[in-house]
């Protein structure tokens, strides 16, 4: 985590709650890559950033794509997709190299934070806000809906490890919920 | 009545003694006891003061369907009136308390009302308190509003707090008696996933009030071993203490799981409640049945009860309601009730049967305990003043009317069954409407319009037995539909009951008896009230419901309404099916508003924002307010200094030296596409497609009906890529604008739009000392006036981090706008304010922003407030000639040119008070005359204390006003009353040529 973002994560402590079968986690990804094709152009930008991540494949609206060169693709909304922590040399060269006629590639690595939740208790957390059924929800799938009247991007990697994407100035509010529910399923556990 | 505790037998820990007391009265009970059976226990005759009337009350039922035994609980904030005790599990150190009395329960002054009871008929409010003139209610309202209700709630915060759940299920059971038990095990075993709800906190159901052993065990330890079986599975989440509510559409289920009710308190992190949304594939319905009183004269009397309840106490908490108890039934349950209160050892001084013909079975048994059984007989009457000490029967005719020999037969308990009413509330609630089955007797479940099926009494099983069958094929059918093959290997639990009961003597009231005969026990609505509805034509059930209040109250009629509305079909002869039902709405049982809010309280109200430099200002004592959602500093108070002398010392320090201010919550757009130039021309009233690469532009948005949406700035960073500001409030307003017109009225465009406010930590540096501060901290590029003109952008460095700085000023003075990535908002900004402390560098806040900028003569929000032109805001000149743009046409029409518009001018204080803000300007004649409606001449948007001017000024909006400067005022608050004179001026205060800023 680059010593910036740990100075602004600082009020986020990554131990605190930390149990069994939970742990909450919230961090600046390494980077965070929006790219969007002009209408009908999605081969065409998928193309162009092949050149760049050559196991690169356009994920459909909610399903998450793992890149073999590290990091992973996802897609929310039709010709839209972000990728999530490819590495700094191919980010960079993403958002210079893309060329204008196929499409846009736009930085959001320092828009927004990751709140990672761990642990066998993660969706009974999670359900406390959202609206989604886990049991019809696949591994590697994203989705873009709310928590709390929060915008939140989900990402499900497994059945106990879900990351949300959020906007920075919302991120203490989510983590307070995430923090406060996560101390309901505790209390819970402790019967 | 003189309950007492029975030495053998209930679902008690006999090891576990809890103390509770009743209206400050010690007593005890046992692990397992609701505070109703404890207060039987005790012997506790009374209970409660009836709501109009105030006559005694005391436990009448066992469960959801009590109507009578509502007391409050706890005491301070977590006092919580109406809580049914029958719900309320025992905990040590309890406090309960009765309600609806003064000065005690024993001796209410409020019962007096009953003297009068001859005038508290149905209707009675609307009939006495409508004269003497039109206005008489407003002044009788707040007597009876006072004398109205029950229980008073808490006044203060509740500091508890409650959760909220979404869960999806395949098969929700509502109800883990036997038939839901038997749901969910061949649901599960079919591979489904299943959440079982119940109201208790143990499974069983009806099974807990039956005597005979399971597979060997007790009810209780039968059913929870089933629980532990099933929820082994993984496949059975079990709710206890779980009320489904109510069933909407889309099969959506609302429940409410009262997580800690049962502690004195919620342990840590624990939730009061929780309320779950439930989407469930399929529902099976499990509710089981409330058994239907008898309306006969003094039935209110404490120690009257319903028979299934008189058995429940016996059964699962080893209560004896009474010592000689006489139950009047319509059908095979007050048999079961006599038979088991007569092997507990408790006398039952006589069965009145209004069948001639009891189940031969039943009737022996009876016989064989020596229970004196009268055939053909009903209740006709208890007597007793403080509670129950006789019971008058009588002999029915055919017709069910009495007639001959009348008995009058001392007892302390009477227990009364009318047969049973299948819980049908969330059929209905579901879309069905109730169908009344003659032959039983009963309303059943209508039409199914949802994924919903019955099992158990709501779907007409007889027995024990029959509910576990249906419980196991409604399991099956579900799992079914959700596409799973059911397993055929679930047998019945050996000793189930599996006797088919006799018929039921449809009977619901007992008329000829002496005294009140209440058909609705919480609302002490009588047989009179419905006879009266009847006459004066309230017929319709829905109307009869509403003129009496008949299943009006928090137990919503649940032991009333058949009973009522089968008075009000025989008033009108007809069948009860013609007569039908109310309709059932959700909730079910009363939801605590905690549980609806869940967490959307306090904090989390609405979540908050904050800027990458949040902590920065709280941790240097800012007085942060709230604007929409941001956090944001009003001022930096310092040691002993008010906000005010601070908010002027902040303004001046700007004017005379140098100030810094966080600027992140503006909005922020970041756009891209070799189209953006056309699309900017079109989205903005001014020129933009020729703005070159380093440099910004001021800029205003229009509405398609040509008001003023927003102003900003526009920044072409590249080539390719501009940064657009908008004003804080209105930039998520901004984004969704333009990216509906890109995707529904330009779609040719090829502009890609992202939100990167977020991305940016933003901060104004303004001051005559800006620059020099600057040179002393950026590199990569020229500061000077030459290098660095008014409306440039430049890329460069602060101490590493990589900034963009625009020369813009909102103050009128020098300055500068840095925008660094959020990551290094605050190292920028402390370094800023160190770079500065040589050149006497302060931060500023928003009042401070505010003040400068109103000094200025800029807009802001106040001023672009929806209904205002370019034109009204001294504007006119963005609106291009040379190009179209959005909100053209509709600017031009003529009457947004009309000379009288009102337009943005500058206020000066007379008096050197300040401007009311809000206030309307009027003309002295108005002020003088002061007749309404007023005749205002504008209003005041945006008042403030001017720092480098010395005066109270303000910016409005001032009809014909640019022609009028120089003309006196009376800016008028219709709030606060205060009259201000005021001189109107131009909006410019302060260095209208620009000197300043582009020195």
């Amino acid at each position: 985590m680059p010593e910036a973002a740990r100075t602004i994560l600082k009020r986020f402590p990554t131990d605190t709650a930390e149990a069994a079968g939970l742990q909450l986690r919230l961090e600046r990804p390494h980077n965070l890559l929006q790219c969007m094709a002009w209408p009908g152009q999605k081969d065409a930008l998928a193309k162009a950033m092949e050149q760049v991540l050559p196991s690169l494949a356009w994920p459909e609206p909610g399903q998450l794509f793992p890149l073999e060169e590290g990091g992973s693709f996802f897609s929310t909304a039709p010709g839209s997709a972000m990728l999530l922590d490819v590495d700094a040399e191919r980010a960079a060269r993403l958002v210079a190299d893309i060329p204008m006629e196929t499409g846009s590639v736009f930085d959001q690595s320092d828009s927004r934070l990751l709140l990672d939740l761990q642990g066998s208790g993660v969706q009974e957390v999670l359900a406390s806000g959202l609206i989604v059924n886990f049991a019809a929800w696949p591994d590697r799938c994203v989705a873009a809906t709310m928590i709390e009247h929060i915008d939140v991007t989900v990402v499900r990697w497994h059945a106990e490890h879900f990351s949300l994407l959020v906007t920075r100035s919302y991120a203490q509010s989510l983590w307070d919920w995430a923090y406060e529910t996560s101390a309901n399923f505790l209390a819970r556990q402790a019967g | 009545m003189s309950g007492f505790r029975l030495n053998n037998g209930g679902h008690i820990d006999r090891e576990r003694k809890l103390r509770f007391t009743f209206d400050g009265q010690p007593m005890t009970g046992y692990e397992g006891d609701s505070l109703a059976s404890a207060l039987l226990a005790n012997g506790q005759e009374t209970v409660a003061r009836s709501f109009k009337y105030h006559r005694r009350r005391g436990i009448y039922a066992a469960g959801a369907d009590e109507p009578n035994a509502l007391v409050g609980l706890r005491h301070g904030a977590r006092h919580e009136p109406n809580c049914r005790a029958t719900g309320v599990e025992l905990y040590d150190g309890l406090m309960a308390e009765s309600q609806n009395r003064w000065p005690s329960l024993d001796f209410d002054i409020g019962a007096m009302n009953g003297l009068f009871s001859p005038f508290f008929v149905a209707g009675f409010y609307y009939k006495t308190f409508m004269g003497p003139t039109r206005h008489a209610w407003m002044f009788y309202e707040k007597f009876i509003r006072k004398a109205a209700g029950m229980g008073k709630a808490s006044m203060e915060p509740d500091p508890d707090h409650y959760d909220a759940r979404h869960a999806w299920c395949d098969v929700l059971v509502v109800g883990a008696g036997p038939a839901g038990l038997a749901a969910a095990r061949s649901a599960a075993d079919a591979g489904a996933d299943v959440l079982l709800a119940d109201e208790l906190p143990v499974p069983g159901g009806s099974l807990l009030s039956e005597t005979t052993k399971l597979d060997g065990k007790t009810s209780l330890e039968w059913t929870r071993r089933e629980i532990a079986t099933l929820t082994k599975t993984g496949r059975v989440h079990y709710l206890p203490r779980t009320t489904v509510y109510g069933y909407y559409d889309d099969n959506i289920l609302g429940a409410v799981e009262r997580v800690s009710d049962h502690h004195p308190l919620p342990q840590a992190g624990q939730p009061r409640h929780r309320h779950w949304t439930i989407k469930a594939r399929r529902v099976v319905l499990a509710t089981g049945a409330l058994e239907r009183p008898l309306v006969f004269a003094n039935n209110d009397l404490p120690g009257v009860m319903l028979s299934g309840a008189v058995r429940s106490y016996a059964n699962r908490y080893a209560v004896a309601a009474g010592r000689r108890v006489v139950i009047a039934t319509t059908n095979d349950s007050g048999y079961r009730t006599a038979i088991d209160l007569a092997h507990a050892g408790v006398e039952v001084a006589c069965l009145a049967d209004a069948r001639h013909e009891p189940p031969a079975d039943l009737a022996a048994e009876a016989e064989g305990l020596a229970i004196p059984v009268r055939t053909g007989s009903t209740i006709l009457a208890a007597e007793g003043r403080k509670a129950v000490t006789g019971a008058i029967l009588t002999e029915l005719d055919a017709e069910g009317r009495p007639h001959g020999k009348q008995e009058s037969i001392r007892t302390d308990c009477l227990a009364v069954s009318g047969g049973w009413s299948p819980v049908i509330h969330l059929t209905a609630q579901a879309g069905g409407k109730p169908q009344y089955d003659a032959e039983r007797g009963q309303f059943m479940p209508g039409e199914v319009l949802q994924d919903w099926q019955p099992a158990g009494a709501i779907g007409g099983a007889d027995s024990l037995s029959e509910a576990w069958q249906q419980g196991l094929q409604a399991g099956s059918a579900a799992a079914r539909d959700c596409g799973l093959t059911p397993s055929s290997e679930t047998s019945a639990p050996e000793g189930l009951d599996s006797r088919k009961p006799g018929s039921t003597r449809l009977l619901f009231q007992v008329q000829g008896g002496k005294g009140k005969a209440f058909v609705d026990l919480q609302h002490d609505v009588t047989a009179r009230d419905v006879r009266l509805a009847h006459q004066e034509g309230f017929v319709s059930v829905e109307h009869l419901k509403r003129y009496t209040t008949l299943g009006m109250a928090a137990d919503q009629g649940k032991t009333s309404n058949i009973n009522g509305l089968a008075m009000m079909a025989s008033l009108l002869d007809v069948p009860l099916d013609v007569a039908g039902t109310t309709r059932f709405r959700p909730p079910y049982t009363p939801v605590s508003l905690g549980a609806l809010a869940g967490r959307s309280t306090g904090t989390h109200f609405r979540p908050l924002r904050r800027t990458p430099l949040h902590d920065w200002h709280v941790e240097k004592g800012a007085v942060m307010v709230e604007v929409g959602l941001w956090q944001r500093p009003r001022a930096y108070p310092g040691e002993g200094e008010s906000l005010i002398d601070a908010i002027r010392r902040e303004a001046r320090t700007v004017r005379e030296r140098v100030g810094l201010t966080d600027v992140s919550t503006l909005g922020k757009i970041e756009i891209k596409g070799p189209d953006a130039p056309e699309f900017l021309d079109r989205v903005y009233s001014n020129r933009m497609g020729n703005l070159k690469v380093g440099r910004a532009r001021y800029g205003l948005m229009l509405r398609t009906d040509g008001m003023v949406f927003d102003d900003g700035t526009l920044w072409r960073l590249e080539e390719n890529r501009y940064l657009m500001t908008t004003t804080t409030g209105n930039a998520g307003g901004v984004m969704k604008h333009l990216e509906f017109l890109l995707a529904a009225v330009w779609p040719e465009l090829k502009v890609h739009l992202v939100s990167v406010s977020d991305l940016w930590s933003g901060c104004a540096i303004a001051g005559p000392n800006s620059r020099a501060v600057l040179q002393t901290c950026v590199s990569g590029t020229e500061l000077d006036n030459d290098s660095f003109r008014p409306m440039d952008v430049k890329a460069a460095e602060i101490d590493g981090a990589p900034v963009w700085i625009a020369r813009l000023s909102y103050s009128g003075e020098l300055a500068y706008e840095v925008y660094t990535p959020a990551p290094h908002g605050e190292a920028v900004w402390k370094n800023l304010l160190q770079s500065g402390k040589p050149q006497g560098i302060v931060p500023y806040g928003l009042e401070a922003l505010g003040s400068l900028r109103i000094e200025k003569g800029h807009v802001a929000g106040p001023e672009l407030d929806g209904r205002t032109t370019a034109d009204d805001l001294g504007l006119g000149g963005l609106m291009s000639k040379k190009k179209h743009f959005l909100g053209e046409a509709l600017a031009r029409r003529e009457a947004m040119l009309e000379a009288d518009r009102p337009q943005l001018v500058g206020l000066v204080s007379g008096n050197g008070q300040p401007i009311p803000p809000g206030a309307q300007l009027l003309d002295s004649k108005t002020v003088r005359e002061k007749e309404p409606p007023l005749d205002a001449q504008g209003h005041v948007s945006s008042p403030t204390y001017g720092a480098a001017i010395g005066k109270y000024i303000a910016l409005a909006l001032l009809h014909d006003g640019r022609a009028r400067h120089g003309e006196s005022l009376t800016a008028s608050s219709p709030l606060t009353g205060e009259e201000v004179p005021v001189v109107v001026v131009s909006p410019h205060f302060y260095d209208p040529e620009g000197a300043r800023m582009n020195a």
